[in-house]
């Protein structure tokens, strides 16, 4: 009987985590990208000098109030964000359907930086949560996918329980090849189970009404909360701002209104600003703890006056601020950010042996079927045509002109055209049976794009030797160790073809 | 610096389960006492490890905690599987 359901979950859990893991294998990776999606942004922007203190002058409100109503001239759903510690500028900012993208502004004279036009990390979070498939065809995917998560995970612990604890952290890379990939995925399963099982469950939680049929207790609930905050995307129907035509009076200044809120919302910090023709409003920062929140302060536009504040206090609504908080990891330290992009890349590894595995147990069977050639030319896809793209777009990032007319959109059109012939390569050698030297081709490129990307960094002088080194230098060295881990793959590949 | 005491905590538990499995203690013999000595290990490190990480943040702590172990966890495998594969090379 036990073993019978071990069979079924073994069943369960191969193809639920094979057809799922394709995708979600692209939603961790990007997802571990996005926990520095701040930091990507300003490597991705080298004009931006980031040496300023988080406090912004009144001279740089004033210009980024200004530059935020020259934005919503041009009807764009623009808002401000204040400096924090991870992002010591003003960024004015609107939802262009997929990115926060727009001027970013020095927190001390209010100057524009002439910054290139860049996703930036947003891109990754982007596509971390819709697929770039917009917020309700793309979310609704990523949901899914999260349910279909948590299956493979629930049926892997049916398999493994009862080796679990013995073999805790064995691992044996020196061993049989599948059975150094077996351990590779049990060991980065099974310590990393906690964060697996909570990053699946949060993402999936958060976005759950756009799986769920429609409840009539939950539209109601939905008119009384606050107004939807710009750090979580709006649907694209908010893109666009009030008419032009509405009159928009001119702001009273924001310093006060900021020292205000922070003082009704007992806040170190105050992070966004949004504007209605005849409000503003101020959120609290969500940097200094766990909790993602959205309690705000509302003033008048017109005489700066306290009109309301919205301070969430119940116990439901700090379970949901957990749950965001949890997984969309905005807080400030920067060890908890570290753990949490090395918990991330585990889980991409493990969610990869699991590709692997599941190809290499059906090689002998099944290695003539189309179908298996073709699993093994998305994998190949998956493995080495993302991490391949990813480094594409940064290298685009640094190549392309500065001054080329829809720069942002050839950077990423770059990143999808690099990942379509890297899975088009894959499917074509794996279809023609020779699958073995599409990885070595694919792999070598990458070394090459990995390693060569901090000699790209350097040689473009986009950013001074010793200007805001921590940030560009580490960067460099991921991409570095990235390009070192191919190496050593392509190696193994070169000694060991099977 | 309490992150680095919670990390060697977990990781001196790591060592210590893996030292009392039976695999390892064919290629790594232990004596009784050290043997009893691992074992108290193993159940006290991730305990001290927690109360370390509870000390100042309650939801954080239970983040750190949990996030240093995996990561002390692989540390602390791929440290034995090097040292497994240079004993096996030995006998």
């Amino acid at each position: 009987m036990r073993e019978t359901f071990r069979v079924h979950m073994g069943w369960l859990h191969s193809w639920v985590g094979f057809l799922a893991g394709l995708v979600l294998t692209c939603i961790f990776a990007t997802g571990t990208l996005s926990v520095f999606d701040k930091e990507i942004t300003q490597w991705m922007q080298p004009e931006v000098t980031l040496d300023h203190p988080p406090d912004p002058t009144p001279l740089a409100l004033q210009r980024a109030a200004e530059t935020t109503m020259a934005e919503q001239e041009k009807d764009l759903f623009a808002f401000i964000t204040l400096p924090s510690l991870r992002d010591p500028v003003i960024r004015v900012l609107h939802y262009d359907g997929h990115e926060f993208i727009g001027p970013v502004l020095d927190p001390v004279d209010g100057h524009i930086f002439p910054a290139r036009a860049t996703a930036g990390g947003q891109f990754f979070y982007d596509f971390h949560f819709a697929l770039r498939n917009g917020p309700v065809v793309g979310c609704t995917i990523v949901t899914l996918l999260g349910v279909c998560l948590l299956v493979a995970v629930g049926s892997g612990i049916a398999i493994h329980i009862k080796a679990m604890w013995p073999d805790l952290i064995l691992f044996r890379p020196f061993g049989p090849r599948p059975r150094a990939w077996l351990d590779a995925h049990l060991v980065t399963g099974v310590l990393f189970l906690p964060f697996l099982i909570m990053m699946a469950y949060t993402g999936t939680v958060i976005r759950a009404r756009g799986i769920l049929p429609p409840h009539p207790f939950l539209p109601a609930q939905q008119t009384e909360a606050p107004p939807p905050a710009a750090a979580s995307p709006p649907a694209k129907t908010n893109v666009s701002a009030p008419p032009a035509s509405a009159v928009r009076p001119p702001t009273p200044p924001l310093g006060p209104l900021i020292a205000q809120a922070q003082q009704i919302l007992q806040a170190e910090r105050c992070e966004l600003i949004l504007f209605s023709p005849t409000q503003i409003r101020i959120f609290r920062s969500d940097d200094a703890s766990l909790f993602l929140t959205r309690d705000l302060v509302t003033f008048s536009r017109a005489d700066g006056h306290v009109i309301s504040s919205f301070i969430q206090k119940g116990a439901a609504a700090r379970t949901l601020e957990l749950l965001h908080g949890l997984h969309y990891a905005r807080f400030s330290s920067a060890l908890l950010r570290w753990l949490y992009f090395l918990s991330g890349l585990a889980c991409t590894v493990l969610m990869g042996s699991g590709l692997v595995l599941f190809l290499m147990k059906r090689r002998k069977a099944s290695g003539q079927k189309i179908l298996f050639r073709t699993a093994e030319g998305l994998t190949i896809g998956v493995l080495v045509g993302l991490p391949l793209a990813i480094t594409g777009l940064f290298w685009a990032n640094r190549l392309l002109p500065l001054s080329m007319d829809a720069r942002m959109e050839a950077e990423i059109q770059v990143f999808f055209m690099l990942w379509a012939f890297s899975a088009l390569h894959g499917l074509i050698c794996a279809l023609r049976n020779t699958a073995y030297s599409g990885w070595r081709a694919q792999l070598a490129v990458l070394v090459f794009m990995a390693l060569g990307l901090p000699v790209v960094d350097g040689l473009t002088h986009s950013h001074g030797w010793l200007q805001d080194a921590g940030r560009y230098y580490t960067l460099d060295a991921l991409a570095m160790l990235s390009g070192l881990a191919a190496l050593i793959v392509f190696r193994k590949l070169r000694r060991q073809p099977s | 610096m309490i992150a680095l005491c919670v990390f060697l905590a977990w990781a001196s538990a790591f060592w210590a389960h893996e030292h009392l499995q039976p695999r390892t203690s064919k290629l790594l013999p232990l004596t009784t006492v050290s043997k009893r000595l691992y074992q108290c290990v193993r159940a006290c490190a991730p305990a001290l490890a927690l109360l370390l990480c509870l000390y100042r943040d309650f939801e954080e702590g239970v983040l750190y905690w949990l996030s240093l172990g995996a990561v002390a966890g692989l540390a602390v495998s791929l440290l034995m599987a090097a040292l497994k594969h240079k004993q096996s090379g030995r006998l």
